[in-house]
């Protein structure tokens, strides 16, 4: 199943190499039975990026993933149980956590042990550790290489997923699923005018100037997002996502760039103060202006769905009053404490926390709320990114847990809590609230919110701390804090 | 003929002996002082070291007075910006010796093969701690250098002063140690009691020694400043974080300065201190209803703080019988 030529065959040559397979009836090369996986009774067949053809009869159902994008696509396509191993970073979705964790430095031995039908590799991999991959061969495991490149290899990407485990209808979903969200952000970003969009220099890697090349999956996002890129001449390293660009071909744009955004990750380990005090950088026009953003890697340069996420983070980056338009909370009578969450990390332009990596989650303290770890919160969704943004920033009490309860109002207490921890606000006067006691354990929140007229108290001078909050409400709120802090 | 010949033989071994003293080459011994600390890569950091080798070059005049930096990463950084034009258009008053800045061990060497064999290696370090005790240990590897020859040595004298807050043993008191440490920060004391603040100070600790001395410090302080609400934590180790929190909750401190107990406000600071996640010290205590003013400056900007390193070095050198 697994043929060891290193050559991909192209187009026409592998339909016909496809065709000559399946109408003479030979025998698969490998694969673990009758076909259940391609949906007609007949085998697929993929080709991976070592140029491997893979000829499936049946669903692969022992996976280990070694690259966290496959490790979040398989549970996209709803392959909880049949992931059995992961890489040792990973820790999204939540359930990736839980599982076994794997790295190309094992022994085969190791692999062998956990009985995989499927190891998922990518060329990096492929290319640096070939004494694992054909050991393992060797042990009739399957080992496929796969990783786009473009937008348009990321849909073929997927379907090759559901293709290798049987779920191509679930890879279509997700597939229609990621053409939805471009369309919602598409709409948003019609608004902003072509004369009003941002030129971005997109930093890859800081310690080598690099950018991304102008078909990689990051500068998709960032052009999706309604961004101009500035390095779109800038040419790809040995046909990989990154691009040499150099220090002084960005000086050379210092008066062109708005907005430097760098992407962070394993191979770019930066902040906003490295980047401002760059040798140089200071010429630039978006360090001059504080417009210098990080994103992490995992969402801007992984074939997966949160790329949607990475496109939406790009836009609040850049037009932070389209992207972050919360004109429709403010119209809802009592906010849930999910929507409290994402009409707070909006109005505050708070950035997205992303999950962190495995032993990064797991070192937290028992005390500290773990990111996934909310067991009423659909990580598959919508609000999960604004709720663990607020949680991460600390704005939520008692967020170790296991709950969050998103569809409970958002409590008074709750909010003036939320508004102390974020805003440095000066002290005040003592107030008097008549259903505030001073031994109350919120007494300085919300004490401070309401001396600083942030909140207000009803009639009879009570804050009424549990009962709940309009969106207009918090707007006015919010914002007054805003100017309050400045 | 007799006469020439015996000529010709001394001749000849006056010649030898001077080829031979020629080989070995005449050791000089010049006398030099490294300062050596875990370094920054923010030129806006930077600020905190070299005020410190200001101070001890005022100190000692005439000395060479050299940098160490123990971060492999961070003198990596400053090696890159060797030949980076851009940067060194804009940070022209960054001293070279920065951007060539080596590791204890390279900077000690290249010392040695200048002709400095007396050398001071002084730390910027808090405490006797992890980084310390490697510092001594390498100082100590290069003492047991023993050349057949004793003129050979390629060190007169090589010692290591002992770090702010003292070490063990009978020699300096490691309480009068930390009595000059409490005194140097008396400004910053000050400017939490015009806040209206309690001063708390994060040291960065480590977990697998004992950070005791942090809380011996905070008592040192608070004797000191009986009037001020003084408290000492780490990143790393005891006190803790939460320590230090139960401590203001039980004190019912409503409002903090905060500030690094560091050589350098760098990552540590800007990370674990000031951060916005809901694990900085910034956050944990404003989430506890606790008003928080970060001061963001190392230890290394106090030229009392500087002081002490120059007095460690005046003790090692007497100590040791040196003359600088």
């Amino acid at each position: 199943m697994n043929k060891k030529g290193r050559k991909t065959i192209p187009g026409l040559t592998m339909v016909l190499a496809l065709f000559f397979i399946v109408c003479s009836g030979l025998p698969a090369m490998a694969g673990p039975g009758l076909s259940q996986g391609g949906g007609a009774g007949k085998p697929c067949v993929i080709v991976d990026r070592s140029g491997n053809r893979i000829i499936i009869k049946k669903p692969f159902t022992r996976i280990i993933s070694l690259y966290g994008a496959h490790t979040e696509n398989l549970f996209s396509l709803g392959l909880d149980q049949e992931v059995i191993g992961v890489s040792r970073h990973e820790a999204f979705p939540p359930p990736a956590l839980t599982k076994p964790a794997f790295s190309y430095h094992d022994d085969a031995e190791k692999f062998l042990a956990a009985r995989p039908d499927l190891v998922l590799i990518r060329p990096m991999i492929a290319r640096g550790y070939e004494n694992l991959v054909r050991k393992l061969q060797q042990a009739g495991i399957i080992v496929v290489s796969l990783q786009p490149t473009t937008i348009g290899g990321v849909y073929s990407y997927w379907r090759d997923l559901g293709k290798l485990t049987g779920r191509e209808r679930q890879a279509e979903k997700m597939v229609s699923e990621f053409k939805a969200g471009l369309t919602r952000i598409h709409a948003l970003v019609k608004k902003i005018p072509p004369a009003r969009r941002k030129r971005v220099y997109f930093e890859a890697i800081h310690s080598k100037m690099k950018t991304f090349s102008p078909s990689s999956i990051a500068i998709f996002a960032l052009k999706t997002a309604g961004g101009i890129n500035v390095a779109g001449d800038a040419r790809a390293v040995r046909g990989t996502n990154i691009a040499a660009y150099g220090k002084e071909h960005i000086l050379s744009r210092a008066d062109e760039i708005d907005v430097y955004l760098a992407q962070r990750g394993a191979m770019n380990h930066i902040n906003v103060r490295r980047i401002v005090e760059e040798g140089g950088f200071g010429a630039i026009k978006a360090v001059q202006n504080g417009q210098v953003y990080i994103i992490d890697e995992k969402i801007v340069s992984r074939p997966t769905l949160r790329l949607l996420d990475g496109i939406y983070e790009i836009g609040r980056f850049l037009y932070p009053r389209v992207f972050n338009d919360v004109s429709a909370f403010r119209k809802i009578p009592r906010l849930t404490r999910a929507q409290f969450s994402e009409m707070f990390v909006k109005m505050t332009n708070m950035p997205l926390k992303t999950p962190d990596y495995r032993h990064d989650i797991l070192r937290r303290a028992p005390t500290r709320h773990k990111y996934g770890s909310f067991r009423d919160v659909d990580y598959t969704g919508h609000d999960y990114k604004f709720i663990e943004t607020a949680a991460y920033r600390g704005i939520f009490a008692n967020t170790s847990q296991p709950r969050f309860y998103p569809h409970r109002p958002i409590t008074r207490r709750a909010v003036a809590y939320a508004i102390f921890v974020y805003f440095d606000l000066p002290e005040t006067k003592p107030v008097a609230i008549k259903d505030i006691p001073n031994s109350d354990p919120m007494d300085e929140q919300i004490r401070t919110a309401v001396g600083l007229g942030i909140m207000k108290l009803n009639k009879k001078g009570e804050f009424l701390p549990a009962g709940p909050i309009s969106g207009e409400e918090l707007f006015r709120s919010i914002n007054m804090a805003s100017r309050i802090a400045k | 003929m007799k006469k020439m010949c015996t000529g010709i033989f001394v001749g000849t071994l006056l010649m030898l002996f001077s080829m031979s003293c020629f080989a070995m080459g005449r050791q000089e011994n010049k006398k030099a002082i490294v300062l050596a600390g875990f370094g920054t890569s923010y030129p806006s950091a930077l600020v905190a070291i070299t005020d410190i080798q200001k101070q001890v070059q005022k100190a000692f005049p005439g000395i060479k007075v050299k940098l160490a930096f123990t971060s492999n990463i961070i003198r990596n950084i400053w090696h890159r910006r060797q030949s980076d034009k851009n940067f060194l258009k804009e940070h022209k008053d960054i001293p070279e010796e920065i951007l060539y800045v080596k590791g204890p061990l390279a900077t000690i060497a290249d010392l040695q093969d200048e002709g400095y064999r007396t050398i001071v290696v002084q730390p910027t370090h808090i405490y006797n701690g992890e980084e310390y005790t490697d510092l001594c240990s390498y100082v100590r590897g290069l003492n047991e250098i023993k050349t057949i020859k004793a003129k050979y040595m390629p060190f007169v004298k090589l010692v290591v002063g002992r770090p702010a807050l003292g070490k063990h043993g009978i020699v300096h008191n490691y309480h009068e140690d930390m009595t000059v440490a409490a005194k140097a920060l008396h400004a910053d004391v000050a400017l939490a009691r015009k806040s209206g603040a309690a001063l708390v100070y994060m040291g960065h600790g480590n977990e697998f020694y004992s950070t005791g001395i942090y809380a011996e410090f905070q008592q040192v302080m608070r004797k000191m400043y009986p009037q001020a609400e003084i408290f000492v934590g780490t990143v790393e180790g005891f006190p803790s974080l939460n320590d230090v929190l139960l401590s203001l909750e039980s004190a019912k401190i409503k409002k903090v300065m905060l500030k690094p107990l560091m050589i350098v406000a760098g990552d540590h600071a800007n990370n674990d201190m000031a951060g916005n996640e809901d694990d900085s010290w910034k956050s944990t205590f404003k989430r506890a209803g606790i008003r928080v003013q970060c001061v963001m400056h190392g230890l290394g900007e106090n030229p009392e703080w500087a002081d002490i390193y120059v007095q460690h070095i005046k003790d090692v050198v007497r100590d040791n019988g040196i003359t600088l």
